[in-house]
């Protein structure tokens, strides 16, 4: 197997990038290029204007048609701790799902201590998925803010927050929803239609971006302080922050280059080549073997990462061996996400994950990924 | 409003955004004009305006009003 399709860890960071993202990272510097917004040269103009174009296919992703209202920032982490900074959250009720990250958890819990808020587990299923029927049970009057990790990823599971949000909204609770590992140039949001707050997102998953390339929407200005701020390039003189959106919160230069690469890679990312059967296929087979799976217990709701824990096998071991003996990229640990793998009973060490390229592996990877997987979980 | 055909005339948008949306509007419609710094004697602030005889300014109106951008005429 050629060891180019044995890249397994998209839930990290995608590979491979499509074709447009080489050019457009390598090409950029070729000819002079200024900052956003900043020069009046043609090729700075056409850059500057792909960023509003991205800003806008962002937002027709997350169904909002508050294209201003979107904010880039270098990953889903950042857009993280810059809302939960910024937001009021004194003695407030928060709900979190049981699967948040820690690009979720550090900021949250860290703001929690200082504001006297208290945060609560939805209640869910054995796979972290929302119960939906139970938290409209709830009394959920006194609850502020509810934080939605979409799609985990430890087991790919997909949040119903179609059926979530209403509840919540009926209860005046503002959603903040994690989409990092969720959105793709396929996926639709109904950001405007759920009445969802603030979302955050990263470029370098399923977006096929690269590194550094993020964003975040927030509904509503007024309720987040800006922790950041400087030079916009226009009213330069007003030593306030300005109250333009997406000015409010994105200062300095942007990251012209990454951003103008993650709108080739929107426009440009080919077909996808591995089909969702096969993919379920794959996670039924897995549990066949030696191990505990961790995925979503209704495939409808799977999404593009599961992991599993070895029985009678080191988690380190059995990830050593998929690599050094087959080839195989993939990611043991607890993935920065402590608290779905308590949640899940994966504590301490986790479990390997696995995560294709849906616009790359095809059912020959995933047969070669399953086999292998095999020999090492059997092998005595 | 009446323009004067020679005179020229600035399009001032509230920010860059907006700028940016509006100005592809122009460039598309093959309207003479020209991305310039904002004159001192308009704004002592930074930032860029569209350049553009008075000739062809109803018609630049036309087309930006399609970017559902707001902007302010300035001599």
């Amino acid at each position: 197997m050629n060891n180019e399709r044995l890249y397994f860890d998209n839930a990290s960071t995608s590979w491979p990038k499509p074709k447009s993202v080489i050019r457009a990272l390598s090409e950029f510097y070729n000819s002079p290029v200024g900052s956003y917004g900043r020069s009046m040269d043609e090729r700075t103009l056409k850059f500057s204007y792909n960023i509003e174009r991205l800003r806008d296919k962002l937002s027709s992703m997350i169904g909002t048609s508050m294209s201003e209202n979107i904010v880039f920032t270098k990953n889903a982490t950042e857009g993280s701790n810059i809302i939960l900074n910024g937001i009021d959250i004194s003695d407030k009720n928060i709900l979190i799902s049981p699967l948040e990250h820690n690009a979720i958890i550090r900021p949250l819990y860290a703001k929690a201590r200082t504001s006297n808020a208290n945060i609560s587990v939805m209640p869910s299923r054995k796979d972290g998925f929302i119960d939906v029927e139970q938290l409209g049970k709830m009394d959920l009057s006194s609850y502020g803010l509810a934080i939605i990790n979409i799609e985990g990823n430890v087991n790919g599971v997909i949040q119903p927050i179609e059926k979530i949000a209403p509840i919540l909204k009926r209860n005046n609770i503002e959603i903040m929803l994690d989409t990092a590992q969720y959105l793709d140039v396929e996926t639709k949001l109904e950001a405007d239609k759920l009445g969802i707050d603030y979302i955050i997102l990263t470029g370098h998953k399923k977006l096929m971006g690269p590194t550094g390339t993020g964003a975040m929407f927030i509904r509503n200005p007024s309720n987040i302080s800006p922790i950041f701020t400087g030079g916009n390039g226009f009213r330069s003189s007003d030593v306030d922050i300005l109250d333009d959106m997406p000015y409010r919160y994105e200062y300095g230069t942007i990251n012209m280059i990454g951003l103008n690469a993650l709108l080739s890679a929107m426009e440009d990312c080919g077909e996808k080549t591995l089909r969702n059967d096969i993919w379920i296929s794959f996670i039924k087979e897995l549990h066949n073997l030696d191990c505990i799976v961790l995925c979503a217990d209704d495939e409808i709701y799977q999404g593009a990462c599961i992991s599993f824990k070895p029985i009678g096998k080191e988690v380190s071991s059995v990830s050593n061996e998929l690599y050094h003996k087959y080839g195989i990229i993939c990611r043991d640990g607890i993935h920065c996400n402590p608290k779905a793998h308590s949640f899940l009973g994966t504590m301490p060490n986790g479990a390997i994950r696995i995560s294709p390229n849906f616009f790359f592996h095809d059912e020959n990877d995933v047969s070669y990924l399953y086999d292998s997987i095999k020999y090492v979980l059997h092998r005595q | 409003m009446c323009y004067t055909d020679n005179k020229k005339y600035y399009i001032v948008f509230p920010n860059t955004r907006l700028f940016l949306k509006a100005l592809p509007f122009v460039e598309k419609s093959d309207i003479e004009h020209r991305v310039v710094s904002m004159p001192d004697y308009i704004s002592d602030q930074c930032g860029m305006t569209i350049e553009i005889y008075g000739q062809y300014l109803s018609k630049a109106i036309e087309v930006i009003s399609a970017a559902n951008v707001k902007y302010e005429i300035k001599e």
